[in-house]
């Protein structure tokens, strides 16, 4: 079975996939949170009418002090220096969370494919080197490799996510590097090998189609984790400029009156951000226990 | 006939399973005789595992007690196993009932020395409980009490035939070839000296010179000891070399109990004449005839005696009606309409 | 056995150690001019031309690379403008803040999450179960900073207990020097008033501690629960518990004893990784509370762009990276004695 029809069986099983999903609470919940969030961002040019020319900067509502929530700001605003309309900031920040999520995970999930395929399956001392490359980078946390990282470059929220993929693809290629190991000594493998197939033509049709699950699973929780740290790289000052709809850099704003008792301009971008997390983790914990069993049971492609 | 050492009546037990109710136990009547070898035989899923633990009442959480009692004759008084409370059963394993399990590296902890894993119940039954450990005038009596288990331990070890005790004791489970571990496994299950040991299949997973040299092993501790062996197991040609008696279970009904001799020479139920012709003999120039159907589903079992679907000999009652256990002579008791009668 | 893992441990990590510094002079090389690293605020145009012969920033880079690895090695970090000190001593002088801070948050974490790990692998599937999971997803979930601040806002605002930094004015004033004579051995505030025999001050210490370790924990015992929950759940069914169980022990008794004891080793694992985090969740606690450690000192020089700085705490950071991971390997192999037999 080729790559096109193994990806057609994959997809005819995506009801199935989904309505065992729907099944578990957590994993329910998880999808209903996710859900709410891509309604918002697909809506919030209704829900929160678009700031011309660049949507992504909120809106100003001038006043003394940061104005408490209420009917016609219901997230309150964050008052002097930057008065902004928080509820604008987050419902647009769904957007740019999307972006950054995406983005992230999807290019170093890219690289660390590529690496981690092309890793296992030569083997020898293309293998050992690629590795002691990726050992490096895992040796330092995330934020903080991340952070060494964009303050190097300069502030913007593309260096950041540039930052982030070079902090995520290791990772990634950890753990296909893993599954290629196993996969390489398949059966199916060594008939394709025996048929004449060129190296890359089995690297690439019949190896990493199984060998990408792991990482996959890894990666559907990562959409919620990769946030996490991107706010905290915001919150530090080194991803969005002040002003942009972004929850991290909306937060550290919002610290200048949380003593004086305004809590609304730190409390709800955080709450955007913990269920985001959330939904994207049990989401992903749901994912993994409905494709583990089918782990198990898809062993043969191509 | 003396009284038995345990006596099992009417013992109802099913589990509850995610595809229905299994009904892994039905009505089930034993007796054991002290310092007897009881083998409990038959096919995977007959029931002989969940009986001999329900003797000692290790049971996973979703198995349910139906019917029927458990008595053990514990210094003149029976005793009901059943009702006792889960306190009274944990001072009562190790010390009068013990087990050793098929896989003795699944058994033993990977994590802890031999030492601990043969004497820490010894230790705790003996030598008292932990808060005793701070009576600090017991300080001494503690550190010679356990040099004195750590002797008990040798000698039994020695008995058991284990090379170098010594060393062992100190050694990790991997460290261990299987017939050793298996050894590690009899050492503590004995050295409390309990009067019934259920092994739970011991020499399945062993060599076969290994599994030799520990059937010969339990039935010389048997005689020291004067142990009652209760013996799983699935292959009658070991049930025939170490019981005294042989228990055979089809799913979950007991259908025929006799002493070994006399079972092989006049196998009486229909399953156990099947059984015993399925037993290959190499130097006898004679097909094997296996027996016809497959082993029925304990969620919906066959009525009445549940081997009657394969049962040559089936006559209306058998579906209709289970089968006693009943003398047949003296020492056999078989359970079938047809055949278990006096003649 | 053990000691030759030891070594062997030891010897395998210099490798990644030659790694981590070339991943870090590469970054010193991304940045426009890399002498600045070295170059003082009061520096004349001849010291600054010192400087470039000094770390030979005229010849080819991997020339620079070993002078950058010798400076390294004798402790020279380059300079730190934030600070206005070099950076080794900037290091030296926040550590002791951030030690104690991690430390206390660790400890706690880990007993806290073992605790309720336990409790819920016991009763799984049983309202408690519940609860503790939660308890720990929703600490995996939430923003350390925004925690941080929530807490703040309750203990500095609400409760009006204490406000930021290590210790109150009111007591900085009464005994730290210049004012008074306190006395500091370990760097540790809790620690030197006890040695010091202060107790006002390691009330303070103590009551200003409460907030960011609350933080930390909460968001690292989230970790540790779930994995000790996990681990006992597997050794819950292993075999030994059976046969542990057979010999008479209470049930108590094989969780204390035996399923404990086998569930701790993936434990010490995640242990290990998670006291690194602990280190970057620190970055971003201390900004808020304002606490005078290493995480604050690395979050300014982001944003003022101290570069010798960053560098500097980034290469502490790795470097304290690969020694837990060999104290972790080390320690599996203690607990795990099938791991010694390499």
């Amino acid at each position: 079975m080729r790559v096109p029809e193994f990806m057609a069986e994959r997809l005819a099983n995506f009801k199935e996939l989904f309505r065992e999903l729907y099944a578990n609470p957590l994993s329910r919940a998880g999808l209903i949170m996710i859900s709410l969030y891509v309604f918002m961002a697909v809506a919030a040019p209704i829900l929160a009418p678009p700031n011309y020319p660049d949507p992504f900067k909120i809106p100003k509502v001038y006043s003394s002090v940061p104005l408490p929530p209420s009917m016609k700001h219901p997230f309150g605003t964050s008052g002097p220096p930057g008065y902004y309309d928080i509820y604008y900031g987050v419902i647009w920040g769904t957007l740019i969370s999307l972006r950054i999520s995406i983005t992230v995970v999807g290019l170093a999930l890219l690289i660390g494919v590529l690496v981690g395929g092309i890793s296992g399956y030569a083997g020898g001392v293309l293998d050992n080197m690629l590795m002691r490359v990726t050992d490096v980078f895992l040796s330092l946390p995330g934020l903080i490799l991340a952070l060494a990282i964009a303050s190097m470059l300069e502030r913007s929220l593309e260096n950041m996510i540039l930052a982030l993929i070079a902090v995520w693809w290791p990772g990634y290629a950890r753990v296909v590097r893993a599954e290629v190991l196993k996969v390489k000594n398949e059966p199916y493998v060594e008939a394709a090998k025996i048929i004449g197939a060129s190296k890359l033509r089995i690297l690439f049709k019949h190896i990493l189609p199984n060998a990408i699950y792991t990482a996959l699973v890894i990666a559907s929780m990562d959409l919620g984790l990769v946030v996490l740290v991107a706010s905290g790289l915001s919150f530090l000052g080194l991803g969005a400029e002040p002003g942009t709809a972004e929850w991290g850099v909306m937060i550290s704003e919002g610290r200048n009156w949380l003593l004086q008792g305004k809590w609304w301009p730190v409390f709800f971008p955080g709450v955007a951000i913990f269920f985001w997390v959330l939904g994207w983790s049990l989401l992903g914990d749901g994912i993994r226990d409905v494709l583990d069993p089918r782990l198990k049971k898809k062993g043969v492609i191509g | 006939m003396k009284e038995p050492l345990i006596s099992i009546r009417d013992f109802t037990l099913d589990y509850i399973g995610t595809y229905g109710i299994v009904k892994a136990l039905d009505k089930v009547n034993l007796d054991i005789y002290e310092g007897e070898t009881l083998a409990l035989v038959g096919e995977s899923g007959c029931g002989k595992t969940t009986l001999a633990r329900s003797i000692i009442r290790l049971l996973p959480s979703n198995a349910v007690i139906r019917g029927g009692h458990i008595l053990l004759n514990l210094k003149g008084k029976f005793v009901n196993l059943l009702d006792l409370t889960e306190d009274e059963m944990t001072k009562i394993r190790g010390s009068v009932i013990s087990m050793i399990f098929q896989e003795p590296s699944a058994a033993l902890s990977p994590v802890h020395t031999i030492k601990k894993q043969i004497l820490d119940h010894y230790m705790e039954k003996i030598l008292g409980r932990g808060i005793s450990k701070l009576i600090i005038k017991r300080e001494r009596s503690r550190r010679e009490g356990l040099k004195r288990a750590v002797d008990q331990a040798i000698r039994l070890l020695q008995r058991i035939r284990m090379p170098a005790p010594h060393d062992v004791l100190e050694k990790y489970p991997h460290e261990l070839s299987g017939g050793m571990k298996q050894r590690a496994m009899i050492a503590s299950a004995l050295i409390l000296r309990p009067k019934i040991i259920v092994a739970d299949e011991p020499t399945t997973a062993l060599d076969v010179t290994v599994q030799a040299q520990i059937l010969k092993l339990l039935n010389e501790l048997k005689r020291e000891f004067k142990t009652t062996i209760v013996f799983i197991t699935h292959n009658l040609a070991v049930a025939a070399e170490i019981a005294d008696r042989i228990a055979v279970m089809y799913a979950g009904q007991l259908v025929e109990v006799a002493d070994t001799y006399k079972l092989f020479k006049n196998p009486i139920h229909p399953y156990t004449r099947g059984l015993i012709k399925s037993i290959p003999k190499p130097h006898v120039d004679e097909e094997i005839e296996p027996i016809p159907g497959d082993v029925p589903s304990l969620v919906n079992p066959p009525s009445g005696c549940r081997f009657h679907p394969r049962c040559a000999y089936a006559k209306p009652i058998c579906s209709k009606l289970r089968p006693d256990l009943r003398d047949v002579d003296e020492r056999h008791m078989v359970a079938c309409h047809v055949w278990g009668y006096l003649e | 056995m053990l000691l030759k893992y030891i070594i062997f441990r030891i010897l395998s990590a210099i490798p990644t150690l030659l790694g981590l510094s070339i991943l870090i002079f590469s970054l010193t090389r991304l940045i426009g001019d890399p002498a600045a690293i070295y170059i003082h605020p009061d520096m004349t145009p001849e010291d600054i031309q010192r400087v470039r012969e000094m770390y030979h920033f005229n010849d080819p880079i991997y020339v620079q690379y070993i002078y950058w690895l010798k400076g390294v090695l004798h402790g020279d970090l380059g300079y730190s403008v934030t600070a206005n000190m070099p950076v080794m001593e900037a290091i030296k002088s926040y550590l002791p803040a951030t030690i104690e801070l991690a430390l206390y948050a660790f400890a706690l974490s880990v007993v806290i999450g073992i605790y309720l790990g336990s409790k819920a692998a016991v009763n799984k599937d049983k309202p408690v179960d519940h609860m503790v999971r939660i308890i720990a997803l929703s600490g995996y979930s939430m923003p350390v900073f925004w925690l941080a601040l929530m807490l703040l806002f309750l203990f500095y605002r609400v409760f009006n207990l204490v406000g930021p930094g290590r210790l109150s004015l009111a007591i900085r004033f009464k005994y730290m020097p210049p004012y008074g004579d306190f006395k500091f051995y370990t760097g540790l505030l809790t620690i030197d008033a006890l040695l010091n025999g202060n107790l006002e001050v390691f009330v303070d210490a103590v009551k200003h501690l409460i907030p960011p370790v609350l933080t930390q924990t909460y968001i690292h015992l989230a970790i540790f629960t779930r994995v000790l929950r996990s681990s006992m759940i597997e050794e819950m069914s292993k075999g030994y518990v059976d046969f542990a169980l057979s010999k008479g022990l209470s049930y108590k008794t094989v969780i204390r004893e035996y399923i404990r004891r086998n569930a701790y080793i993936p434990l010490v694992n995640v242990a290990g990784l998670q006291f690194v985090g602990l280190v970057s969740g620190v970055v971003l606690t201390e900004t808020v509370f304002n606490w005078p450690g290493l995480g604050r000192f690395a979050a300014n020089a982001a944003m003022q762009l101290d570069h010798a700085a960053i560098v500097g705490f980034t290469l502490f950071v790795g470097m304290l990276f690969v020694i837990i991971n060999i104290i972790v390997d080390i320690l599996q192999a203690y607990l795990d004695p099938r791991i010694r037999l390499e």
